[in-house]
């Protein structure tokens, strides 16, 4: 090949092309791969300083309702995650590895199963979705109490917060776990959220997911608006700011705090903003508030008077007379035809007395119709205490207690006549 | 009018300054070629709560066979379209154990101690989880990726204190016989006669709505042999290595009478599944003792005598 003009021309080209490069400023000190190399090492030691470990504010996906997980991370690679919540109702800890990776920039992956960490993302129950939630979370932010992550696959926003050498993990996750307990119920009665002069009725609030509609909304007619939330020691914390309203009447909130009191959840960044519970009166207004085939059952353990003699008699009269274990008196709702009734269940048996129930003074009045289904007028006929039971309960007005004014669960009818006439009934 | 330049002289030009440039950065880097693809491994933490398992897994795969045990799972190196989890530290150990006791020593014993060393997978990947097509009603057992990787699905499900090899084989023994005749097919490929046999009844779509039994009267050994030819040759080569004697004559009695579809009705067709399966069986076991001189007969056996033992080979102490 012959040298000429053309191959000198391009030589000093490519000289030229590398001595432009080399004077272009370096925008950062040092190359991606050492940036990446050091933002790995800052992450792990961050990780790793918090001794006490992180509260992990973990949410499957951006849709779905958020659970707080207890992590500390091991020099051994080990990370331990703790929690009690609806899918470990006692106090559970589980241990895999762990691991900075570079990857999108740093991420955080927990890449040995967990018994609890990956049963957010375990792909069963149901079949081949499960909940869908993320194992790899791109660090995004890392400040010596505050980690923020991004779920890889489903770019979940969750954070990572050093929790206080003070608090223990076990009472943590009870603490939590007990404020989830006082607040919803998947039987109880729907909330209500209150926007200035807006009121809105909130269901699915047991799955950490608010499905919201306008108060008086055709539920058939309207989509409701859905906001995930994550209980918190103190409250809840929406997972993303809540907007109303525009202009200078622009509402926007995302944590609320339980008031002195026990009666609400307030909105921290504006307290016109309010979760509220059912009244405890409400599912004797109501049939819509006896949910589907939950019952309010009378806690045998737990009632006086008039109700605890005829309760003992009922008892001992099913075992000498019919060989059996009575079990329970409820209070339930059967359907249009039947209405709202005061049932029993006696070994394989169950029957049923319509009753009519009002309100008056805000107190629960019961009528017994006179009329009760088959096995009922069998029972109230040969089972001595039925009856008495039965007048019992219409013999008086009741002052009502409930455990929680937010769900409750749990109410206490005394009598008003006389208080020793009393009972409990919990919502099953 | 010539132009004032003549392109294709440039070019020339261009391209051999490219060569010239590209020879001095290869020589100026010094690059050779290494034992193993697995470079840059960071040195062992004897500190880490897996070292123990990570210096045998060095010493039993990644040494002797260039070979990551991917246990750690690496969303990145999995398919993404999945819903997946890892396997734990416990059910990792014990697949460590019966992968090598099951497959690379019987390779060792039976063929040649450099034929997985040359042929074998470069990562074996595990993953906890199936991998589920939940609209198809199916899910992923395992796969091979271009002759370098074998990824095993569902191995949370290995239950050590309960052990069932046909389980075991179905999700991952057959799994791994399976996978790695893809590799051996994809390096040297086989007699395309065999797509002849089995012609017109494929049905890469809805093979999973056929039962065992009217998938053995048209002359495959599974359902999953119905998909495809490739998949029906590899299928031949895993069933037979795996099934107990008792097991492989139960597939050929099924093959040898009517199918009976799901919703149990027979089902008529001209074929004689026994016969087929037969007749495919001879072409694998050809195939494999000519293009790779393994004889089938005598691997089988080896694995048969192993899946006995194979409670002994995970109470040995390891680490």
């Amino acid at each position: 090949m012959k040298i000429d003009s053309r191959h000198c021309l391009l030589v000093v080209l490519l000289f030229s092309l590398s001595s432009c490069l080399l004077t272009e400023d370096d925008l950062f000190p040092e190359s991606a791969a050492l940036r990446l190399n050091h933002a790995i090492d800052q992450a792990k030691a961050t990780l790793l300083a918090a001794e006490t470990g992180w509260v992990m504010d973990y949410f499957p996906t951006p849709e779905s309702g958020g659970y707080t997980l207890l992590v500390k991370f091991d020099r051994s690679g080990l990370a331990t995650v703790a929690a009690r919540n609806t899918y470990f109702p006692t106090f559970t800890s589980s241990s895999g590895t762990f691991d900075v990776i570079g990857d999108n920039g740093p991420v955080l992956t927990f890449n040995s199963y967990n018994d609890l960490f990956h049963s957010f993302s375990n792909p069963e129950n149901p079949t081949g979705i499960g909940l869908g939630g993320d194992y790899e979370f791109i660090i995004l932010e890392v400040t010596d109490d505050l980690i923020k992550l991004k779920g890889k696959k489903r770019a979940t926003d969750i954070r990572l917060r050093k929790l206080t050498a003070e608090e223990g993990w076990e009472a943590f996750a009870n603490t939590v776990h007990d404020m989830d307990a006082f607040l919803f119920d998947p039987k109880a009665p729907s909330l209500f959220v209150h926007i200035g002069d807006k009121k809105y009725i909130a269901t699915e609030g047991a799955n950490h997911v608010f499905s919201m509609l306008p108060e008086g909304a055709d539920k058939n007619l309207s989509e409701p608006e859905r906001l995930p939330f994550i209980v918190t020691p103190n409250g809840l914390r929406l997972y993303k700011p809540y907007e109303s309203g525009e202009g200078s009447e622009k509402i926007e909130v995302q944590h609320f705090v339980l008031n002195p009191d026990k009666t609400a959840l307030v909105a921290s960044e504006n307290s016109t903003v309010r979760i509220t519970g059912q009244p405890a009166t409400a599912f004797f207004l109501d049939s819509l508030n006896w949910t589907g085939t939950n019952a309010w059952v009378i806690d045998k353990e737990h009632l006086g008077g008039l109700f605890s003699t005829a309760y003992q008699q009922v008892v001992e009269n099913c075992k000498t007379k019919y060989k059996e274990d009575f079990d329970s008196f409820f209070l339930t709702y059967k359907g249009a035809r039947r209405g709202k009734t005061f049932s029993f269940k006696s070994g394989r048996y169950e029957g049923a007395y319509d009753f009519e129930i009002a309100l008056v003074n805000d107190r629960p009045v019961f009528t017994y119709k006179g009329t009760a289904d088959r096995n009922g007028e069998i029972y109230l006929a040969n089972i001595g205490g039925i009856g008495d039971f039965i007048a019992a309960l219409g013999g008086d007005t009741y002052t009502v207690t409930a455990d929680s004014p937010i769900c409750p669960t749990v109410l206490t009818l005394t009598g008003v006549s006389n208080p020793n006439n009393w009972f409990k009934l919990i919502l099953k | 009018m010539k132009p004032a330049y003549n392109i294709g002289a440039w070019m020339h030009l261009l391209l051999v300054a490219m060569i010239l440039l590209l020879s001095v950065t290869a020589c100026n880097e010094g690059d050779t070629f290494t034992e193993s693809i697995f470079v840059d491994q960071p040195e062992l933490d004897p500190n880490s709560a897996t070292y123990a398992f990570d210096s045998w897994l060095e010493a039993n795969y990644l040494v002797p066979y260039n070979l990551q045990f991917r246990y750690k799972m690496q969303d990145v190196g999995s398919d993404m379209d999945y819903n997946l989890v890892p396997t734990s530290l416990e059910r990792s150990e014990s697949m460590a154990i019966l992968v090598k006791y099951l497959w690379f020593d019987v390779y060792k014993e039976v063929v040649s101690e450099s034929f997985l060393k040359e042929h074998g997978p470069r990562i074996i990947h595990l993953i906890g989880s199936p991998a589920y097509n939940p609209s198809l009603g199916t899910m992923v057992l395992g796969t091979a990726e271009g002759g370098i990787k074998v990824t095993l699905y569902n191995c949370n499900m290995l239950d050590v204190n309960n052990l069932n090899i046909d389980i075991m084989n179905e999700y991952y023994f057959k799994t791994i016989h399976h996978e790695f005749a893809h590799i051996l097919h994809q390096k040297r490929t086989y007699p395309r006669e065999f797509e002849n046999y089995s012609a017109g009844y494929y049905d890469p779509d809805g093979w999973q709505h056929r039962s065992e039994s009217e998938a053995a009267s048209l002359g495959f050994v599974s359902t999953y042999a119905g998909s495809q030819p490739r998949e029906d040759f590899v299928e031949i080569i895993a069933n037979y290595i795996v099934k107990t004697d008792a097991q492989w004559n139960a597939i050929l009695d099924r093959a040898s009478r009517p199918g009976v579809n799901q919703s149990g009705e027979t089902v008529q067709d001209p074929l004689d599944g026994k016969a087929l399966i037969l007749i495919k069986l001879g072409i694998a076991e050809k195939w494999l003792k000519e293009a790779w001189q393994i004889d089938l007969k005598t691997l089988r056996a080896e694995v048969q005598e192993r899946q006995l033992h194979i409670a002994e080979a995970l109470n040995e102490s390891y680490w």
